[in-house]
């Protein structure tokens, strides 16, 4: 795991006691409101629909047991005691007190952690794949990129004021779990044809308003010009970007308005000045950060675990718990754990303390100290031993983290929507706990398989409804809460848009119309078919007759 | 013209307020004071504008009640929510509506 050096230490220190003088100035009222909004920001801190929030960034979702103790700390010392794990790997509170937020940070500051660049229009908290350096399908750990853009990217003078926010995310594996193609940039490791690793890069994809499946404008890009090319593709967007509408500012838009190959031609103009230059990465630099990377000492062990198999056929729960949540690992005898924070009528995401503490001791016991973060919401142990599954299981059980749901209908996506949020138009989180109530039968979603829920609670779309395989976006109808439901969306190697099916739901009719959609769909499959295939093979026509039949 | 009263945040600690006949900030909706007409309605807001200068509260604006049985009430779903907390967590909720 990344370990900070002298100068990441430094800066975090100076930002926390930069941002408590600031606190000082705007309480003893040296600084407005207006000049102070700026610089809370900056520091992730919003104000949100009943108080201040937090965004703190879990880099890459890497996490050490260390770091999310103290993340539970602050929950019970700052907060009501319990956090927000978000769809970029940050994790938020909802309650701290202005007054007590430079405290709050000195005490991240403690653990390697800070809040800086969760807001405004910087490069973001850059993500990857939550099963980095755990997963078999990886070409190489995607954190050793995604640290080495952190440090380029950290308090980068030119990229501080973009024309919007920008966000990057990078995965190592095929199987993209990142969501690559919905990032401004997206970054997939790919070997060439000569056996060398690179990247392949994928510019102006995104959600929101305007949601665009990112096009790829290299196919394969050395490791050592990562920088430089990534410096060139921001200077275009800098320069070209629109800074007078902000609903046409991300580089999404840009993309589309210069179109893909021009585009690509403004930036191979702007990295022919800064290719081979000051930014180039030498190898001996990607070693040193590969080596805080480097996969621990894992021990020689068969690829089946006795003890594992005889809990699995004489436990029905467990087995089940083992099919949803337990993936394979790249090392023999080892598993990778998904710990669902989505049980039924939950609100997906929110950990509370004690939950972030029986994590941290399971890593701490079982996992190499590791935790991961997901896009989707959830919690991974990436390095477990078969053999140690059932210890685990017990302990997830006795704390309501043994849900087996992952990739099920109730693992659902969903923004905090108007139970928080100040942009918000209709509320996400009860009606994501309403649809787990409604598949309140685990077996059934077994039954049902993979299917992505995902529910925004507006047209900014952090919910990503855009691409669930059933979106569900909130919209306010004069004054009540509507709920428009697109169908086929996907945030995969598959990248799709979804489409919408008809006119929207009121928050009463949502749940019914989930459940018919569902129905729908298990009536028409072929061969368990997944909900997508059944989609592209029958189009929407059957889902709407049956959805609007009674209408 | 509907009944309004002002709400904001207070700035130390961020919780949501309502400005009182006596001009304190309550945590309760129902202290709020109201008025339905337009030239007081702006100067509730006025007061408030001065206690965002004092550092007391900041960003309040005007929002639309009605009163039902002596309880006073947001018209809008989102204020519904302000007033009384989050939907979805009954443990966090600050405060009940209706008693």
């Amino acid at each position: 795991m990344y370990r900070y050096d002298e100068f990441d230490l430094a800066f975090v220190q100076q930002r926390v006691a930069q941002f408590r003088g600031q606190v000082e100035r705007r309480l003893a009222g040296e600084l407005s409101e207006d000049e102070f909004k700026p610089l809370r920001l900056m520091n992730g801190l919003y104000l949100q629909l009943h108080a201040y929030m937090l965004r703190v960034a879990v880099p890459y979702g890497t996490l050490s047991s260390k770091q999310m103790r103290r993340l539970a700390r602050i929950a019970r010392d700052y907060d009501h005691g319990y956090g927000h794990f978000t769809t970029r790997q940050n994790i938020q509170y909802n309650w701290p007190k202005l007054a007590e937020v430079p405290d709050l940070l000195a005490e991240l500051a403690e653990v390697e952690m800070h809040a800086i660049q969760t807001s405004g229009n910087c490069i973001r908290n850059v993500t990857a794949d939550h099963f980095a350096g755990a997963s078999a399908d990886e070409i190489e750990d995607p954190r050793i990129y995604a640290e080495i853009i952190r440090q380029w990217s950290s308090l980068h003078p030119e990229f501080s004021f973009l024309p919007r926010k920008f966000k990057i995310a990078v995965t190592g594996a095929p199987n993209d779990r990142a969501a690559v193609r919905f990032h401004d940039i997206g970054l997939q490791i790919r070997r060439n044809e000569a056996g060398d690793v690179g990247f392949e890069v994928i510019v102006g994809g995104g959600q929101g308003r305007t949601p665009v499946i990112g096009v790829t404008i290299r196919k394969f890009l050395p490791k050592a010009h990562l920088l430089s090319y990534l410096e060139a593709i921001l200077r275009v967007y800098n320069q070209l970007g629109r800074r007078d509408n902000l609903y046409k500012a991300r580089i999404k838009i840009l993309v589309q308005q210069t179109g893909a190959e021009v585009f690509t031609r403004l930036v191979d103009e702007e990295w022919a000045e800064l290719k081979d230059g000051a930014l180039t990465l030498p190898a001996e630099e990607i070693e040193r950060i590969e080596t805080y990377f480097a996969p621990p000492a894992f021990e020689t062990l068969p690829a089946n675990s006795p003890a594992f198999e005889a809990r699995r056929f004489e436990d029905r729960d467990f087995a089940r718990w083992v099919r949803s949540n337990v993936s394979a690992h790249k090392a023999d005898g080892y598993a990778i754990v998904s710990i669902s924070l989505k049980p039924e009528g939950g609100a997906p995401g929110d950990a509370t303390a004690e939950q972030m503490e029986v994590v941290a001791d399971l890593a701490e016991a079982y996992s190499f100290d590791e935790i991961l973060i997901s896009h989707e919401q959830n919690l991974v142990l990436p390095h477990v031993k078969l053999s140690d599954l059932p210890a685990v299981w017990d302990k997830l059980v006795q704390h309501e983290l043994a849900t087996p749901n992952i990739g099920l209908v109730s693992d659902m996506i969903a923004c905090p929507g108007l139970d928080y949020c100040n942009l918000a138009n209709a509320r996400s989180i009860p009606v994501a706990q309403r649809i787990s109530q409604r598949f309140s039968d685990l077996n059934r979603q077994h039954e049902i398989g993979d299917l992505k829920i995902k529910i925004s609670g507006c047209i900014n779309a952090c919910g990503h409804h855009h691409v669930g395989h059933i979106g569900i976006l909130g919209v306010d109808k004069k004054g009540e809460e509507f709920y428009q439901i697109t169908l086929g969306g996907s945030a995969d190697e598959n990248a799709a848009i979804g489409k919408i099916v008809g006119p929207a739901f009121s928050y009463d009719a949502v749940v019914d119309a989930i459940d018919s959609i569902v129905d729908t769909y298990l009536g028409l499959r072929q061969d368990n078919e997944k909900f997508n295939d059944t989609y592209a093979r029958v189009g929407i026509t059957p889902f709407k007759e049956k959805l609007y039949a009674a209408a | 013209m509907p009944l309004k009263a002002v709400t904001a945040n207070r700035l130390r600690e961020g919780d949501v307020v309502y400005l009182t006949e006596s001009g304190l900030w309550s945590n309760w909706l129902n202290q709020a004071t109201v008025s339905n007409d337009a030239a007081a309605q702006e100067g509730l807001l006025q007061r408030a504008e001065a206690d965002v200068a004092a550092r007391k509260i900041v960003a309040p604006y005007l929002i639309d009640l009605i009163e039902v049985d002596g309880i006073l009430q947001p018209t809008s779903t989102r204020e519904n929510i302000r007033a009384a907390g989050p939907t979805v967590r009954a443990d966090y909720r600050t405060a009940p509506l209706v008693a």
